[in-house]
């Protein structure tokens, strides 16, 4: 069996390129970075 | 704990076995017992994958390991939001799509049957002894903290557990999962509260912190890149990222939560939401712990939080020596507790150095006198708080989290044994064709012997201190290289079935090699198995005729 593609997407399924969820995606990565940030502030200001 | 705190904990238990049982009304096919007939909404599986990571030792152990260290470990985590969104985009789908019980059924479609077989007696092997010790730890810190006996505490943590999976099946364990999470969450931030108000009232937050600051314990990064530290920024965002994509694509306990969901879409959003609050939610755990600290900066400590070898210390050599220590601690203590009501940083971290160092003399004096070489007590600083400083009502409502914590994560890992037992094997190798009564009852029966099983590791594992350790390091000797298997599945068509099993092979042999050569630091393992079993997947795939 070779590995499903992305076109090979089931309907009503979304495919990689035409996410849904990429906003997700951009939105979980910010939070991430956002909370590195405040937590090198963090440590820096209370130190 | 006075009586509304056992009864609050009986409520719980006696709540989490009647919720199991009215699930067993909706378990009648295979289907319903493993996946709950794939009809689950996205924050139940979301819930429910969240609650299977969080075990009791999390729970104690973190907010120990951050009384002692402060907020580093949250760097274990910074590896996960980008797991979760690799796997959204690859393995879900792909599992949702080929409909599968198990995520080891994929690979005997795309590869083999021995690869499915060998990759799922892997997993078999690894969640077993697992299980056991997720068992285990919190029973013998809890054993200890509320004076039962280890026996009785496995059966308490374990036997409502058994008892609502092997009935309910992943519906139960799901849904219990949630009201679990709830238990667990809700007792957090009650003891957050508690832990703010019960500041003296000349001690503000911003002091508290800056308390907690000036011992290092607010710093929660650190950028070396030094493969023998566990906890970097480097080791936990990639090594980290290699244990999360493993963990939560290729593991059982994790996949089976997210196959339970109504869609790929659903599965995803699930499996998302822990991108989003995982690491808040142990910046809280890590943050109670901080704030325990800071706690007994004001109020008196114990000058060793795990007190079972007390009566040894009592009767030996060094009894007198102790005593003494006990009289230095208490002194520096006062020295600490006025120093840091004055501001006076130096003097505070001068009697900070000086507690830290007589903690280290008295429980070299604990392992001398009862022969524990691992003798610690990092897992009892938290249960050792809530039983002796939490308001009546809430330190029930906190002994409840822990069973709550205990029993989702041990209850996920039972009824992915039995998934794969089932699938990858019974119904695989054994009995083909049967009835869904015969297979649901035979499931039963394994669910039933797994948390025996587990219950007997649990108990022996207890009274053996470095075999937690070892499974633990055995444990994490599998991860890497089943991704690797799961790598070559997806990533590339020209991967065939003889490369995948021997760079599974392979993969294991190179991590054993630097797990017990080197002092690679054991997040790293993840990376290094999953590479080799790629590597030389890819290599015999092409080269092998």
């Amino acid at each position: 069996m070779k590995p499903p593609k992305p076109e090979d997407s089931i309907p009503g399924e979304s495919s990689p390129l035409d996410d849904p969820l990429n906003s997700t995606y951009v939105r979980v990565i910010a939070i991430e970075i956002v909370i590195i940030v405040l937590l090198f502030i963090l440590g820096r200001l209370f130190q | 704990m006075r009586t509304l705190d056992w009864l609050i904990v009986a409520g719980y238990l006696v709540w989490i076995v009647t919720d199991g049982l009215r699930r067993t009304k909706d378990v009648d096919k295979v289907e319903g017992f493993f996946l709950a007939g794939r009809s689950l909404p996205w924050w139940v599986a979301g819930i429910s994958v969240m609650a299977t990571q969080l075990s009791a030792i999390t729970l104690v152990g973190t907010t120990g390991q951050a009384y002692a260290t402060g907020l580093r470990f949250i760097q274990f985590y910074f590896g996960l939001p980008l797991a979760m969104i690799l796997l959204s985009l690859t393995l879900v789908p792909f599992f949702h799509r080929a409909r599968v019980y198990t995520a080891y059924e994929y690979l005997e479609r795309r590869f083999d049957v021995r690869t499915r077989t060998l990759t799922s007696f892997l997993f078999l092997m690894s969640r077993a002894f697992s299980l056991g010790v997720v068992i285990a730890a919190p029973a013998v810190v809890m054993s200890t903290i509320l004076g039962w006996s280890i026996p009785a505490t496995v059966a308490v943590l374990s036997l409502p557990m058994v008892f609502y999976t092997a009935l309910g099946g992943v519906q139960a364990v799901a849904w219990i999962d949630v009201k679990q999470m709830f238990v667990v969450v809700f007792g957090l931030f009650s003891a957050v509260v508690v832990l703010v108000v019960g500041l003296p009232e000349d001690v503000s937050l911003y002091q508290a912190m800056r308390i907690a600051g000036s011992t290092g314990r607010l710093v929660a990064l650190d950028f070396r890149f030094d493969l023998s530290q566990t906890y970097t920024f480097w080791s936990g965002m990639i090594g980290g990222l290699f244990l999360m994509l493993s963990y939560f694509g290729c593991d059982q306990s994790q996949v089976q939560r997210y196959l339970t969901a109504r869609s790929a879409d659903e599965a995803r959003r699930g499996l998302l939401m822990s991108a989003y609050v995982k690491i808040p939610l142990q910046l809280l755990i890590l943050s109670t712990g901080v704030l325990v600290f800071v706690y007994y900066v004001f109020a008196p400590p114990p000058m060793l939080f795990n007190r079972i070898h007390d009566p040894q210390v009592a009767v030996s050599a060094q009894a007198s020596e102790y005593s003494a220590l006990q009289h230095d601690f208490d002194q520096a203590f006062a020295a600490r507790r006025a120093a840091a009501t004055a501001g006076e940083r130096s003097a505070f971290l001068e009697a900070d150095a000086r507690m830290l160092d007589i903690r280290g003399r008295a429980a070299a004096i604990v392992r001398q006198a009862s022969g524990d070489a691992r003798y610690s007590d990092v897992n009892y600083v938290f249960p050792t708080f809530i039983t002796t400083r939490l308001p009546i009502g809430l330190a029930g409502l906190m002994i409840a989290a822990i069973f709550a914590a205990a029993m989702s994560a041990a209850s996920g890992e039972l009824s992915s044994l039995t998934s794969a037992t089932i699938i990858d094997f019974y119904k695989r190798h054994f009995v083909k064709e049967a009835t869904d009564r015969h297979y649901l009852r035979v499931s039963r029966i394994a669910t039933s012997a797994w948390g025996l099983f587990a219950c007997g590791v649990a108990m022996y594992a207890a009274d053996q201190g470095s075999l937690i350790e070892v499974v633990n390091r055995y444990g994490s000797l599998f991860y890497g290289s089943i991704l690797g298997v799961f790598l070559l599945a997806i990533l590339t068509t020209r991967a065939r079935a003889v490369g995948a099993f021997w760079g599974l092979i392979a993969g294991m042999a190179v991590v054993l090699l630097v797990a017990f050569q080197t002092d690679v630091a054991f997040l790293w393992h993840n990376l290094i198995g999953a590479a080799v079993v790629f590597g030389v997947g890819m290599a015999v795939s092409i080269t092998k005729p």
